[in-house]
């Protein structure tokens, strides 16, 4: 196994396509409603009950900005870790688990002005899709700072 | 492989142990200087001994030399053969700074150069007395001590060597103790090699010793204290007859069976060590228990005459639950000793840092507290101490001038009383003057109320703003950062009170919970939501007549109640946490601090014993909350925190607030 192969999870938002590394995921659950936190971002959910640890939800629709989130029986929320932390990430749906190469990997377009695209960490080609992979701690990390 | 882990394990536990042996010989050092005993020089040496064990064990070679040198001064005094001054106790003092921060760097020496540098010092002290006796008698010496030959049985335990003894560390040790020490192996257990299984000791050896001068035979004996557990051990004098014999007839020393040889253990209360981590976990489950029954005794409430009897068992339970809480709560729970142990060491250099003097008397350690409030208050006490050391006590030559003892004496005392726990940190130096400080509040604009009490006086000293500039420092006499002090000790949900009088001294006392990690709350719901109050925080709930809530422009509303009125919050709008609901007709008074206000809330769903879990651990703080729990229905409800609710509505104090809604109504 060389170090380039990763393993990642697919999922789906709002008919795209992305996927998470796979070590960074710690289970996949059905979607359950939220305890609203004040003082937080509109696409920061709220909390759940992890098996008794209290654990922040985001939607990513919402943090995309790519629509309304709606729950549906296949909407999932996929509990990942982000350091020390575990946070729940609310998708459409869970799709597969993707074996990933050096070939399949495309680097990410530069955008133009001040779009950040830092919490891009690839694109994967797989046959017809494109998948976005994400950089949880990139893209969550400012949201579990201190306020 | 696996060796490699068990050093590991070995390692952590060794670290472990460490800290305490280097708190133990810290505070030895520390009490010997006030009082020298003989007795508490065993115990330091001891502890020396015990690390430098344990060091050589792990393989920390760097470690094995600077405790090896502090043991050579530690033994010359336990023998009387050094008189011990200050230089030592400073030296001794530093050495022990170095083996803590060596400990908390994993283990390696932390910095070598000063190691080195230490090294030489102890290695020149062993050789110099000080001019004036530090230890006051003469020690006892052991009358058997040296001269006389030693006929020593070891038979290690067959799975000694799974419990970590080296049985050639002994025998080395032994060599540096002897003037001639005949080594005999007996290797006549060893089974044929097809039997043989290499993890177990099969040989024993038989040694005879002449003890080097001054080694005395405890010193012998202590050479085993790392294997005595897993080996028969017998010392007895070469001339001695055998050990089947009843050994104490025939010695003429007092502690003569191979047992009274064991130096550590034995007097100590017998505890065990364990991983933090392994409590909390109890701690998490007993709390999820509880919520679980919770549930259960809701669904079994409303179940009409066939649930009866199940509610019963249900109540039942909850007796039990309840108990096994408290006791697994308990477990958490630390003297304050852990605490005062920190601060003889830190007394003795601030005060001789400012050229002061001062007695500490530390009160009520064996009080016990929350592991994680102990650690939270380290800051916070600390902080007070040193304030009442630079700005209470006041210099020899002052308090002889004004009738006092030249030494101001620094009273720290503990003690838990109606659920909560409280720490005082007194001193009987200046005290705090009014007048100044009413000048210095006024010049920082910070609100004065009308006539104000002492205890308004006080509180100003710890309220933000009024110690950001030195000056005003200086000028008050008091107050550095005293208001970081109050917030911290806010945050653990406690409080800090101030008394004082000119000339006699000042006294801060510090009020905290037992424990933060089970509260007692009020569940309401507002804002489409489920919330929990801290009970402490609440004064009474009021049905909300419309025709008492006014709203002043610009100012949200307040409410009259019959003798006040009082500054009305929605959650809803003070949050921005908009998650629908009606506008509630209740209201629960908050009485938190200084903060008095009424929270409109739709519902008051009632009282129960929450589980605080933090939201930083996987989310971060939240202004306004002191934390969440989870519900007995499995859903999480935020806990609010009164005087942050406050804050974050913008409400001023008590007395403020009153003044500006009075002024309108009138």
């Amino acid at each position: 196994m060389t170090s380039s192969a990763h393993q990642v999870l697919c999922f789906r938002l709002a008919e795209q396509d992305y996927a998470v590394q796979i070590l960074e995921v710690k289970e996949i659950r059905r979607f359950t409603p939220t305890t609203s936190v004040p003082d937080a971002p509109s696409y920061m959910l709220g909390v759940i009950n992890l098996r008794g640890t209290v654990v922040p939800v985001f939607d990513l629709r919402l943090r995309f900005g790519t629509g309304e989130a709606h729950v549906d029986r296949n909407t999932a929320i996929i509990v990942v870790t982000v350091g020390a932390r575990n946070v729940g990430l609310v998708v459409d749906s869970v799709t597969r688990v993707l074996n990933i190469s050096d070939e399949m990997l495309r680097p990410v377009p530069q955008f133009a002005g001040s779009i950040d695209s830092s919490f891009l960490l690839g694109l994967i080609e797989a046959g017809e899709s494109l998948v976005t992979w994400l950089d949880v701690r990139r893209l969550l990390g400012a949201e579990l700072e201190a306020a | 492989m696996s060796f490699d882990i068990d050093l590991q394990a070995l390692r952590a536990t060794f670290l472990v142990e460490a800290i305490e042996l280097v708190g133990i010989l810290e505070a030895g050092i520390l009490a010997l200087e006030v009082t020298p005993e003989i007795e508490r020089v065993h115990d330091v040496f001891r502890a020396a001994h015990s690390l430098k064990g344990g060091a050589a064990t792990i393989g920390l070679t760097s470690l094995v030399g600077i405790t090896h040198a502090l043991e050579t001064v530690l033994d010359r005094w336990r023998n009387g053969q050094l008189v011990v001054g200050r230089a030592h106790y400073d030296a001794l003092l530093r050495t022990a700074d170095l083996l803590r921060a060596s400990v908390e760097a994993n283990g390696e020496v932390a910095d070598p150069a000063t190691a080195a540098a230490l090294d030489e010092e102890l290695t020149r002290l062993a050789q110099t007395s000080a001019a004036a006796p530090a230890v006051a008698s003469a020690p006892p010496r052991v009358e058997s001590g040296s001269a006389e030959r030693l006929r020593i049985g070891f038979s290690p335990h067959p799975d000694a060597f799974g419990l970590g003894g080296d049985p050639l560390l002994v025998l080395r040790e032994l060599q540096g103790l002897a003037t001639t020490l005949e080594i005999e192996l007996d290797r006549s257990a060893i089974p044929p090699l097809a039997d043989l299984d290499p993890d177990r000791c099969y040989v024993r050896w038989d040694l005879v010793l002449d003890p080097a001068p001054g080694v005395t035979r405890q010193r012998v004996g202590e050479a085993f204290e790392f294997v005595e557990s897993a080996a028969n051990i017998s010392i007895r004098l070469a001339d001695a007859p055998a050990a089947d014999a009843p050994a104490a007839v025939s010695v003429p020393v007092p502690t003569s069976t191979p047992a009274s040889t064991t130096v550590s253990g034995g007097q100590a209360e017998s505890t065990i060590r364990v991983a933090t981590e392994k409590v909390d976990a109890l701690v998490d489950l007993v709390g999820e228990l509880v919520i679980s029954h919770s549930g259960m005794r809701e669904l079994v409430r409303d179940g009409g005459p066939a649930m009866a009897a199940l509610q019963e068992a249900v109540l039942r339970t909850e007796r039990h639950l309840r108990e096994l809480q408290e006791r697994v709560m308990a477990v958490r729970m630390v003297p304050v000793n852990a605490l005062y142990a920190r601060l003889p060491r830190m007394v003795r250099e601030v005060a001789g840092k400012l050229g002061k003097q001062v007695v500490l008397d530390l009160d009520g350690g064996e009080t016990e507290l929350d592991k994680v409030l102990v650690e939270r208050l380290v800051d916070p006490v600390f902080h007070l101490v040193r304030n009442a050391l630079d700005h209470g006590i006041e210099p020899p030559d002052v308090r002889t001038a004004a009738g006092k003892s030249a030494a101001g004496t620094l009273r720290i005392c503990a003690y838990a009383r109606a659920g909560s726990v409280y720490l005082e940190v007194g001193d009987d130096g200046r005290g705090l003057q009014r007048d100044r400080i009413l000048d210095v509040a006024r010049a920082r604009g910070l609100d004065v109320p009308a006539n104000p009490s002492d205890a308004d006086v006080f509180a100003l000293i710890a309220a933000p703003g009024f110690s950001t500039a030195v000056e005003v420092t200086e000028l008050s006499g008091r107050g550095v950062g005293l208001d970081v002090v109050r917030r911290n000790i806010e945050q653990m949900g406690g409080e800090l009170a101030i008394e004082s009088a000119v000339g006699q001294g000042t006294k801060f006392r510090v009020r905290l919970p037992l424990t933060l990690t089970i509260m007692d709350g009020l569940q309401i719901k507002a804002s489409g939501q489920t919330w929990v109050l801290p009970l402490t925080d609440v004064a009474f709930s009021v049905q909300l007549d419309p025709k008492r809530v006014r709203a002043l422009a610009g100012m949200g509303e307040v409410i009259d109640l019959v003798n006040e009125t009082l500054p009305l919050i929605t959650l809803g709008s003070v949050l921005r946490s908009d998650g629908g609901g009606t506008p509630g007709t209740l209201a629960v008074v908050v009485q938190a601090g200084a903060m008095r206000y009424a929270l409109r809330v739709e519902a008051l769903i009632g009282q129960a014993q929450v589980v605080v879990k933090s939201l930083e651990t996987h989310y971060r703080r939240v202004p306004g909350m002191i934390g969440a729990t989870i519900l007995g229905d499995g859903k999480v409800a935020l806990i609010l925190d009164g005087q942050g609710l406050a804050a974050t509505a913008g409400l001023r104090t008590q007395g403020g607030a009153r003044i500006a809604a009075g002024s309108l109504l009138s």
